[in-house]
């Protein structure tokens, strides 16, 4: 588990034994994106708080459903890790609800994995398997993904 | 009744009926024995049932046992849809489209291997990319590209990086039909192209092995595949189509889950089954994208076997032919694949989908080498890093499954427990002592690798071998280990 007791993500043990399956709780959606995306790079590197913050990159997408939404979102953090070799961490994100479609946009910042970084595994894509992402009460969303590794 | 869920109805094969949950349109059937159905975790019985309720399936929904729980299918898992009213199902694949095995042996004994190991180990680890990300052994054009997606393994062997016996020791002669590259959507390309000729992580590896004399299951069958014994040394390669195949199958679910419903009115209970009609505009879609990745992952492994063979020659002063190489087949255990079958009476074409499952066709059938004519094709079945791997061909019993028979060993342990337990550098250095010399590129991974956290591959073996499904032909132990 990490994260504040109100606010984390953890890996969750019986729900794929080949895969990780991330549940996350947190008191806004713009943390919960934050929350998967610090999930997934535990499951990149031995320790993500070494990864420096010098590469800025910008990421703006939209979807019709805020559960593929965040699906979408974590899959392109890892077409940039395999694209441009960068591993990124969101220090802003902005969620919009506009007439038919969620707009996210998301200023990450990180660096490139060649720079030294112990690694652990390489995430191959966010599955659709029992995705969730929704508010369960006034100030507290959850989520839930299972990373394909 | 085992589990309260699934009825013994054979030796290593347990039925779970068809009205077990509503929707199910077949019967599901697990292939284990009773000590691994338990060892099975629930979510596998809950992810089978949901395959049996896919649109055209056959028969069954099958799960070998090696079976253990993933997303949507469960690995290990098994579906013939016939493809006039039936389905195609990316997550009855896998994201690693084509991840597969490749096999090769040479006339080296490990008295002769075993002094140069260590600087093999190195040179190879030094020359084939491997772990998170990594850029490929070759870097390929845009125009290159869209030739390999439709090549596969031939573009490798009319670029250098092979010989044209290779072609014949392929499933599908290296290169499947119905490739097209035009359904590959930029960003699939864009991920792919850089990493084409790279290992990958997880539990992804090669691996030089020995076949001890004891080890020869069948005489005559190995004795035909050039299996000899004597300590003779092998190499196994496992890896897939690695960003390529993930990205064709992230777009392409996501464009099934929006049309699935709304469109073709299928409702499945997991969006990971999320699938399209064969013949729609989308199943043709995926399935023609589906092929150029499998078509990928045949040249990828083409690739790393063209270093391995190249650094043996280097290190012995030898030619290929001086040491023995002899590649014995490159089989795939994540595709959907049209066969043919007869189903009461009636010829159909299926797709069938095996997602950790390796198909195993038997002797006598077309789409096999013609030297493997008499014997079946060679099943390679890759355990643990810290076990054996088997090398098998299909037994007697094989059509029940739609000739599809184990992959590996497959996890009892979750990879975080796994973590929790394991130290990576203490099991590096206790592989090392038990005799297998490890080269990898993540310590932690490696850790989620270890032998304890996958099931006794002998029993794996022995269930296939009771329930019919595969005859065992040698087995082979691991001695040095590149992984990911």
């Amino acid at each position: 588990m990490s994260g504040n007791s109100k606010e984390y993500f953890e890996f969750v043990e019986d729900i794929t034994l080949a895969d990780i399956a991330v549940h996350c709780r947190a008191k806004t959606v713009e943390k919960i994106f934050t929350l998967n995306a610090e999930a997934l790079l535990h499951v990149c590197l031995e320790d993500p708080s070494k990864l420096d913050k010098v590469t800025k990159y910008h990421i703006l997408l939209q979807h019709n459903y805020l559960d593929l939404l965040l699906v979408k979102f974590l899959n392109e953090l890892i077409f940039i890790k395999d694209t441009k070799g960068l591993l990124l961490y969101p220090e802003t994100i902005h969620i919009v609800y506009s007439k038919d479609v969620i707009v996210c946009e998301v200023d990450c910042i990180g660096d490139y994995i060649t720079n030294g970084y112990d690694i652990n595994v390489d995430p191959k894509a966010i599955t659709m398997h029992k995705v969730k992402c929704e508010k369960i009460n006034n100030d507290e969303w959850e989520s839930f993904i299972v990373i394909d590794v | 009744m085992v589990n309260g869920i699934a009825k013994k109805i054979d030796n290593c094969l347990y039925e779970i009926p068809g009205d077990y949950k509503k929707g199910m349109r077949v019967p599901a059937r697990i292939y284990a024995s009773e000590e691994l159905l338990n060892s099975m975790d629930n979510a596998v019985f809950e992810q089978l049932t949901n395959v049996a309720m896919l649109p055209g399936i056959q028969s069954y929904a099958l799960c070998m046992p090696d079976g253990h729980s993933g997303y949507g299918f469960p690995i290990g898992g098994v579906a013939a849809i016939d493809i006039e009213d039936g389905v195609i199902s990316p997550g009855g694949i896998g994201f690693d489209i084509n991840c597969g095995v490749r096999f090769f042996i040479t006339s080296l004994n490990f008295q002769e291997l075993s002094p140069k190991l260590n600087q093999i180990m190195d040179m190879l680890f030094s020359r084939i990319p491997s772990g998170v990300g990594g850029k490929g052994i070759v870097s390929l054009n845009d125009r290159q590209f869209d030739e390999a997606m439709v090549k596969g393994c031939r573009w490798a062997v009319e670029h250098g990086y092979g010989i044209k016996e290779d072609l014949i020791f392929c499933e599908e002669n290296g290169c499947i039909a119905n490739a097209k590259p035009e359904a590959v959507s930029g960003k699939a390309r864009e991920r792919g192209k850089e990493q084409v000729g790279s290992l990958g992580s997880g539990n992804h590896y090669l691996e030089f092995q020995i076949i001890r004399d004891n080890d020869i299951l069948n005489k005559d069958i190995a004795n035909r595949f050039g299996i000899i014994g004597n300590n003779q040394i092998a190499c196994m390669i496992h890896c897939g189509s690695r960003g390529f195949g993930h990205q064709i199958a992230t777009d392409y679910l996501d464009q099934f889950i929006s049309v699935m419903k709304q469109k073709y009115h299928i409702d499945i209970p997991d969006r990971e089954l999320a699938c399209a009609p064969f013949h729609s505009k989308e199943g043709q879609a995926y399935f023609h994208a589906m092929n150029c990745a499998i078509n990928i992952a045949f040249l990828n492994r083409q690739l790393i076997f063209h270093i391995v063979r190249d650094v043996l020659c280097q290190v012995f002063r030898k030619s290929p032919e001086e040491l023995g190489i002899k590649l014995i087949y490159d089989v795939c255990h994540n595709t959907a694949k049209i066969e043919q079958y007869e189903i009461n009476g009636k010829n159909k074409k299926l797709l069938v989908h095996r997602k950790g499952a390796t198909r195993a066709f038997t002797k006598g059938m077309q789409g096999i080498p013609e030297l493997y004519r008499e014997i079946g094709q060679p099943v390679l079945v890759g355990g643990s890093m810290q076990s054996a791997s088997y090398i098998l061909v299909g037994g007697h019993m094989a059509k029940e499954s739609f000739y599809s028979t184990v992959h590996g060993s497959g996890r009892v342990m979750s990879r975080q427990q796994a973590k929790k337990r394991f130290k990576g550098r203490d099991l590096a250095n206790q592989m090392e002592k038990s005799g297998i010399i490890v080269r990898t590129r993540s310590f932690s991974g490696l850790a989620e690798e270890a032998g304890a956290a996958y099931k006794d591959i002998d029993d794996v073996i022995d269930a296939i071998t009771q329930a019919g499904l595969s005859i065992p032909v040698a087995r082979m132990i691991p001695i040095g280990s590149i992984k990911g």
